[in-house]
């Protein structure tokens, strides 16, 4: 189930809040429980068949976080995480990297021996990179004692589980909410808070990603199918995916902090308008906040982190942006997107660039940075190698045509789109808006708008307007 | 949010929220079931085309061209469905070459009739550079020509007759208007009279003014306009052609006859055309209702004594209910809603013997499968 849905708001939504408050009254477990259903059932709406994997990931990570801290600062604790993580692995590796393994596998034995290997077929559960790294992300900390093994398996699976996070993030960690799953309180004004941040996700992706997405499919259909692309046609489209991606991905982790904050949870930010950075590092820094520190935190610092030698310092950095590229999906596009990012950051991280600019040679720089990032996203967007070339090739002036008349017409008609696009991508408006806090009248306006926006935004979803899902690589 | 203000604000994202997810919940309690077996639950949604209506406004005053899918025209203001995408399948030329192949081993002739799409090839319109409607039928009519499939592409007939290509065509659906298919029926007789049968159809049956002229003004919302509504895509003028002579007819389906009588009682469905039933109903099904699997419809007096077998879609259907006033029979299949496995299309014409079969699809159906199963 997506959030941007009338089922979702209607059905599912409705009834698991009304359900939630008018449990209040009783002890908090009596919520918790009914959230962990909640989200159980949200899981199963969309992939029935896997709730039992979810559910298998619950209790071994439970198991294991149990026996981490029952052998606490002895080699079996070790054992148990090394399970744990193991078995995390392999189920992420079973259902996400092992049909793409197996036909890599079976071209080479086909090229060697003359006969292939039939891909295993298995369809990817939703969001199993987004909990496999959750339940790491626990069993890691209980394991370093920050944080406390969860006595309540149920508990656990409500942490590994909660419907908010659990399809597209973001990556919470568990000593970020421990203490919130057994002791919260929701005030009126946090449920007024989680309103606001959901619907303005919400209209986020509806309005605005959902319209870019138009744009960027139709171009990289058209790179696909070897059809008519010309240069300034492949760059709106590279744009309109940069746009589509940023404001689809931080409108769900809006909506994902926003449905927390409803039923009393607080979960970090996931970006921080991340096109406003000036170099590649800063830019990782303010995109995809959770996945960022999850990386640094449990790959990149265990591995000795920068305060090695430079030969390590290179290893360490492939072996992040490696994992990073593939975690976003299994292809070869998605390993090249990790590697580009590799070489842009060793590049900053050896020579330093970026810190010391100023003037023409920052704004050069910055300029470097969101042009690597936007060819970034081609290469993460397009289906194909081949697909990504072509698309490439346009952009640079060496496809077709200079000239179709298609961008122009494009552009006519989304430009407000854009604008406001290009505004929201800076805090250009945050800024102009904390002038106006102070009015009597702003408590009144924002939250009409706000909420004015959200109800367009469900005409869209009535029509049954473009809605694509784009974190089935997840 | 702090303060007296901040409670303003509290108490309005609250109220307006509640307030919506309510009424979104209790209004469509009734398609909770579809929603639990995942079924469309928009489909039913309460107030669904107020939705409509309104994004239809905002979309239109916005200026943007492309609605759900559908792309509003400078040309006539038509709201046509692209076929972005080379989309066509070179398994379709085998079967229909294959099809062709086995009527002639049993000596009976096979036309393929080429139905324009709703989409000029001369428009200007940037975007539909990459539109691919004709550049999929030139493709599939070369390769099946080349097998020596006889062929008649209706899109040169409309590019002479029509000066302004929309013209043909229902601004808010992808469908000929009725006056274009009755202009098809005339140029699929006369080609059949010249090269198949050799045998004329009185100029009276192939004429306009054989017919009464029932138009119904701004009634008709067609299927590309109910995806957007009418305040984006407009009201269509809808045509009903109704002969003035004498007709005596008979409907069939699978299970027999059911009804027999002139032309007005056996092939117009005027439920149809109820325009208060805008986004329910088509009136473009008033010509033998919607489209079916199998149905047969006899002329108990006709001009010439043939029948014809029709392979069809659903712009077929009112150049079949025009052309039933000429010869003896007419059998229609459309493939997409027959069930091969009951009785294939070759088993059909087996049992039907007919006179000539006509293959009649438009671009669109070149591309899928269903419209090719003909085993």
């Amino acid at each position: 189930m997506v959030f941007s849905s009338l089922v979702f708001l209607f059905v599912f939504l409705s009834i698991t809040l009304a359900v939630y408050y008018l449990l209040k009254p009783l002890p908090i477990v009596f919520r918790n429980v009914w959230l962990l259903i909640a989200s159980i059932l949200f899981y199963a709406y969309g992939e029935p068949e896997y709730v039992f994997l979810l559910l298998a990931s619950i209790v071994i990570n439970y198991a294991c976080g149990f026996f981490i801290e029952r052998c606490k600062d002895t080699v079996k604790a070790k054992i148990w995480l090394v399970t744990a993580v193991t078995v995390d692995l392999l189920i992420l590796f079973v259902f996400k990297y092992l049909n793409f393994s197996v036909s890599l596998l079976g071209d080479l034995t086909m090229k060697l021996f003359g006969f292939g290997i039939e891909s295993p077929g298995l369809s990817l559960p939703i969001g199993i990179s987004f909990f496999t790294f959750q339940a790491i992300s626990y069993v890691v900390d209980v394991y370093r004692g920050s944080a406390k093994a969860q006595k309540n398996p149920l508990y656990l699976g409500l942490y590994i589980a909660m419907f908010p996070q659990l399809i597209a993030g973001p990556i919470v960690r568990y000593k970020t909410i421990e203490e919130q799953i057994e002791h919260r309180n929701v005030q009126t004004v946090d449920f007024a808070l989680g309103i606001e941040r959901f619907s303005i996700g919400f209209s986020k992706k509806v309005l605005l990603a959902n319209t870019f997405a138009i744009m960027a499919d139709k171009t990289f259909g058209l790179a696909r199918d070897g059809d008519f692309l010309t240069a300034p046609l492949a760059w709106l489209g590279a744009i309109s995916y940069s746009l589509q991606i940023f404001f689809d991905f931080s409108g769900y982790s809006d909506m994902a902090i926003g449905l927390g904050r409803m039923f009393g949870f607080k979960y970090e930010e996931n970006f921080n308008y991340p096109y406003m950075s000036g170099t590649v590092t800063e830019f990782w820094r303010r995109w995809h906040i959770s996945l960022g520190s999850f990386f640094r935190d449990y790959v990149y610092i265990p591995l000795g982190g920068s305060r090695v030698g430079r030969g390590r310092l290179i290893l360490n950095l492939f072996i992040v942006w490696f994992l990073t590229g593939i975690w976003h999906g299994a292809g070869f596009n998605f390993m090249l997107w990790g590697l580009m990012y590799f070489v842009l950051l060793t590049f900053e991280k050896l020579t330093g660039i970026g810190k010391g600019l100023k003037g023409i040679l920052s704004i050069c720089y910055r300029t470097f940075t969101l042009v690597a990032v936007v060819f970034g996203w081609v290469l993460f967007r397009a289906e194909s190698l081949g697909t990504a070339k072509r698309f490439i090739l346009s952009m640079i002036g060496l496809g077709d045509d200079f000239y179709s008349g298609i961008a122009p017409w494009y552009m006519k008609q989304y430009w407000l789109f854009f604008a406001v696009a290009f505004i929201l991508c800076t805090p250009v408006l945050t800024f102009l808006l904390k002038k106006f806090e102070h009015k009597t009248w702003y408590g009144v306006v924002k939250p009409v708008i706000v909420m004015a926006f959200f109800m367009i935004s469900l005409t869209y979803l009535v029509v049954n307007a473009y809605n694509p899902f784009i974190y089935f690589n997840f | 949010m702090d303060g007296k203000k901040s409670k303003i604000s509290v108490y309005i994202y609250i109220c307006i929220f509640i307030a919506i997810l309510f009424m979104g919940t209790v209004l469509n309690v009734k398609n909770i079931p579809k929603a639990v077996t995942g079924g469309d639950y928009t489909d039913g949604f309460f107030g669904r085309y107020t939705f409509v209506e309104i994004n239809g406004r905002i979309t239109k005053k916005l200026g943007i061209k492309e609605m759900n899918e559908r792309l509003l025209l400078d040309s006539g203001d038509s709201l046509v469905n692209p076929m972005y995408g080379n989309v066509w399948l070179f398994d379709n030329v085998e079967k229909t070459v294959d099809l062709s192949r086995k009527l002639s081993d049993k000596n009976i002739p096979f036309l393929y009739v080429q139905v324009p799409y709703e989409i000029d090839m001369n428009d200007d319109e940037p975007i539909l550079k990459t539109e691919h409607s004709d550049d999929v039928a030139n493709e599939f009519l070369q390769r099946i020509r080349a097998e020596g499939v006889e062929c008649l592409d209706l899109r040169a007939y409309i590019a002479t007759e029509y000066p302004d290509y929309y013209e043909a065509f229902f601004r808010t659906d992808h469908h000929w208007k009725s006056e274009t298919a009755f202009s098809a029926m005339g140029w699929i007789s006369e080609y059949m009279e010249d090269r198949i049968f050799h045998e004329s159809v009185p100029g009276e049956y192939k004429d306009p003014a054989s017919y009464e002229t029932e138009i119904i003004e701004d009634s008709f919302l067609g299927a590309n306009g109910r995806r957007t509504g009418k305040n984006y895509a407009g009201l269509d003028d809808f045509t009903v052609l109704t002969p003035k002579f004498e007709t005596s007819l008979t409907l069939c389906d699978d299970n027999g006859e059911l009804k027999t009588g002139s032309f007005d009682e056996v092939l117009l469905y005027r439920e149809y055309l109820d325009s208060d039933s805008l986004y329910e109903n088509s009136m473009y099904d008033v010509y033998t209702g919607l489209d079916r699997d199998y149905f047969k419809i006899i002329n108990n007096e006709p001009v010439i004594d043939k029948k014809i077998f029709v392979v069809k879609d659903s712009f077929s259907r009112p150049v079949i209910a025009f052309m039933s006033t000429i010869y003896r029979e007419i059998v229609a299949v459309d493939v997409r809603y027959n069930d091969p496995e009951k009785e294939s299309l070759y088993e059909i014409i087996d049992r039907e013997d007919p006179d000539v079969v006509l293959m009649m699809y438009n671009p669109y159906m070149l591309g899928t499968e269903e419209g090719f199963d003909f085993e």
